[in-house]
């Protein structure tokens, strides 16, 4: 009985649906562009975040990081270890150390990270961010410093220079084969790259070791560092991303709570417009209403029925803007918005400022639900309206 | 059972309009026997909507009693009212009867649908059938004239076999000849089909011809 009451009125409500096609078509437009601009808004928040993500870890630190004890022994094994037991992409190991950086003109306190140039240079973006010279080449006894760096020892491409260090430990002097600018004051001002192989031996039990790994896929992240903590020592722990830039965390939380706020501010009004849109299509219908119920529609089948043409409204129009917001994301990816000219300046985009939204499950989840949700709500006053007058009252509308 | 049979006893109907109160009916008390062709005259004003209305259990009275077959009206609940007329009772309206959207068969369907009686669009289109219509079954009612939408309303009205069939000037936005087709058409059904008919009217002409009239003026009966 149940189901064939749902079957009567399902059919009158599509009917009434296509019936009312201007109407529908008014109604529907309002919950696709509202369902649109909200599954793109939340793809762009992701396609913000995961920029500042890449640009942040492939600049240096990679996805996650392990460090290693001044003097531990026989660090460079780990990169093959962790290749083989996680997907990872690259796993890049340095040695660090700090010394003072001296030439004819100056000195200054840099932290040196002995790298393999090969690996190093693609993995990366320092390589793509020199600005005057090269990266170094890894049999060559070459220094690449920061834009600052270069500044304060007054030093250009070619020239010599010493690195102390310590007090009683010169090592032999480097050429300067290229500079680097990355608008990131700490890498510019303290930050420069030799290659290992050219590390005097005797400083190599004096020096920090390190791996930093770049994943296949970051989503994977969490069950890499399980993997990964399974093949190190109990001592050694794999830091991720987030604990290294913990800043970085914060501003994506905050990028998440604003784009929330704006996403509210949105549906408030896209609520509105699709509120205001249902008064006034139940309001005109009032007499079909009236007719209606003279021929015996109960006030709750009545209501049930309104309910069901809404329902049924949002939920071609919702799914109808969760597809045309996932093109309208797809496409975008695909081209990319560049933000260059905003974020020149900016840490968390110096590799580079394109983005590209990209649509997760709560970029459908979420706007698919609440413009749903918004729309039977905002049908409820005029419905509980119709329901309420009396049919002699309702026929009197024209 | 007495299906058809209406009696209102000391029916009254009041409307509050503003701060004032408006009897529309005052006492009003008749009998309608089953399967009669009735009119309720009266000038513009004198209540026989408000009578139509009450015996097609679209409004309840303020006092009194109405009881249509076994059913007494003023007693029920909303629902009930509802689900009976949906079964008892067919409506012709003054003009603006149909719903636009609904094609002519479709407008006919819907008593059938709300009953759940089966092949719904085939006894549409013999209702539609018999009042003329059969080749504008798919037009919508602006396209159509007062004179074919009114035959559709009957059409509608009589379609489910209500045990009432009520049509408040039915023929007021037509023309004499039109008029006179629409009545003969609802006397044609009742003689067929055994419905109660009851027509209210201020046309003279048509008070004029039949016998069973209730007069009324100022919501009482004259």
């Amino acid at each position: 009985m149940a189901w064939a009451s749902f079957k009567i009125w399902s059919f009158m409500a599509v009917r009434f649906i296509l019936r009312h096609k201007r109407k529908t078509i008014a109604t529907s437009s309002f919950i696709i562009l509202g369902t649109v601009v909200l599954v793109f808004l939340h793809g762009l928040t992701v396609g913000i975040n995961d920029t500042m993500v890449l640009n942040s870890t492939r600049l240096h630190y990679g996805d996650a990081f392990i460090q290693f004890p001044t003097g531990y022994k026989n660090p460079q094994r780990y990169p093959k270890l962790i290749k083989a037991a996680a997907p990872v992409h690259t796993a890049l190991f340095r040695s660090r150390f700090s010394a003072l950086v001296t030439s004819a003109q100056g000195r200054a306190p840099v932290v040196i990270y002995a790298v393999h140039p090969d690996a190093e240079a693609p993995a990366t973006a320092i390589a793509g961010r020199i600005v005057r010279g090269n990266y170094p080449q890894a049999a060559n006894r070459e220094v690449l410093l920061g834009v600052k760096t270069a500044e304060h020892l007054q030093v250009a491409v070619g020239d010599a220079i010493s690195i102390l260090v310590s007090s009683d430990v010169w090592l032999e002097p480097y050429r300067v084969c290229g500079i680097f600018q990355t608008e990131i004051p700490h890498f510019d001002n303290t930050v420069a790259y030799i290659p290992l192989a050219v590390l005097d031996p005797a400083l190599r039990s004096q020096t920090q070791s390190e791996v930093a790994v770049f994943v296949k896929t970051r989503k994977d992240l969490e069950h890499i560092i399980s993997a990964l903590s399974r093949v190190l020592p109990p001592e050694i722990s794999v830091q991720a991303w987030q604990s290294l830039m913990p800043d970085l965390q914060q501003l994506i939380e905050m990028n998440k709570i604003a784009m929330q706020i704006i996403i509210f501010f949105v549906f408030v009004l896209v609520g509105f417009g699709i509120s205001n849109n249902f008064v006034l299509t139940i309001v005109e219908r009032f007499r079909e209403f009236g007719i209606l119920k003279a021929m015996g529609v109960t006030p709750r089948e009545l209501v049930g029925l309104i309910f069901l043409e809404s329902f049924l409204v949002c939920l071609a129009a919702t799914l109808l803007g969760l597809v045309l917001g996932w093109i309208s994301i797809t496409l975008f990816a695909q081209v990319g918005i560049d933000f260059s000219s905003l974020t020149s300046h900016n840490r968390y985009f110096v590799v580079s400022g394109l983005v590209r939204p990209r649509a997760v499950a709560a970029s459908f989840l979420w706007p698919g639900i609440l413009s749903v949700i918004v729309a039977v709500i905002s049908s409820y006053l005029p419905t509980r309206l119709a329901a309420r007058q009396a049919a002699s009252e309702t026929l009197r509308f024209t | 059972m007495n299906a058809g049979l209406i009696t209102l006893m000391d029916v009254s109907k009041r409307f509050k309009s503003g701060n004032t109160e408006v009897c529309a009916l005052s006492q009003v008390s008749i009998t309608i026997p089953d399967g009669s062709f009735s009119i309720v005259a009266g000038a513009s004003g004198s209540g026989k909507t408000t009578l139509l209305n009450l015996i097609g259990g679209l409004e309840r009275p303020s006092s009194g009693s109405i009881t249509v077959g076994l059913r007494q009206l003023d007693q029920i609940s909303e629902h009930a009212l509802a689900i009976f007329r949906r079964h008892q009772v067919g409506y012709v309206f003054q003009g603006n009867n149909l719903i636009s959207t609904l094609t002519a068969l479709e407008n006919v369907e819907i008593p059938l649908i709300l009953t759940q009686v089966a092949h719904h669009r085939d006894l549409a289109a013999a209702a539609l059938a018999d009042v003329g219509l059969a080749e504008k079954q798919h037009c919508f009612p602006q396209i159509l004239s007062m004179g074919e939408q009114q035959r559709i309303a009957i059409a509608r009205a009589m379609v489910h076999s209500p045990a009432v069939v009520l049509a408040d000037e039915p023929t007021a936005n037509l023309d004499s000849g039109t008029g006179g087709q629409i009545l003969s058409l609802l006397q044609e059904m009742n003689q067929r089909q055994g419905r109660t008919v009851i027509i209210s009217t201020h046309d003279p002409q048509i008070i004029g011809k039949y016998e069973s009239v209730v007069q009324l003026a100022d919501g009482r009966l004259v």
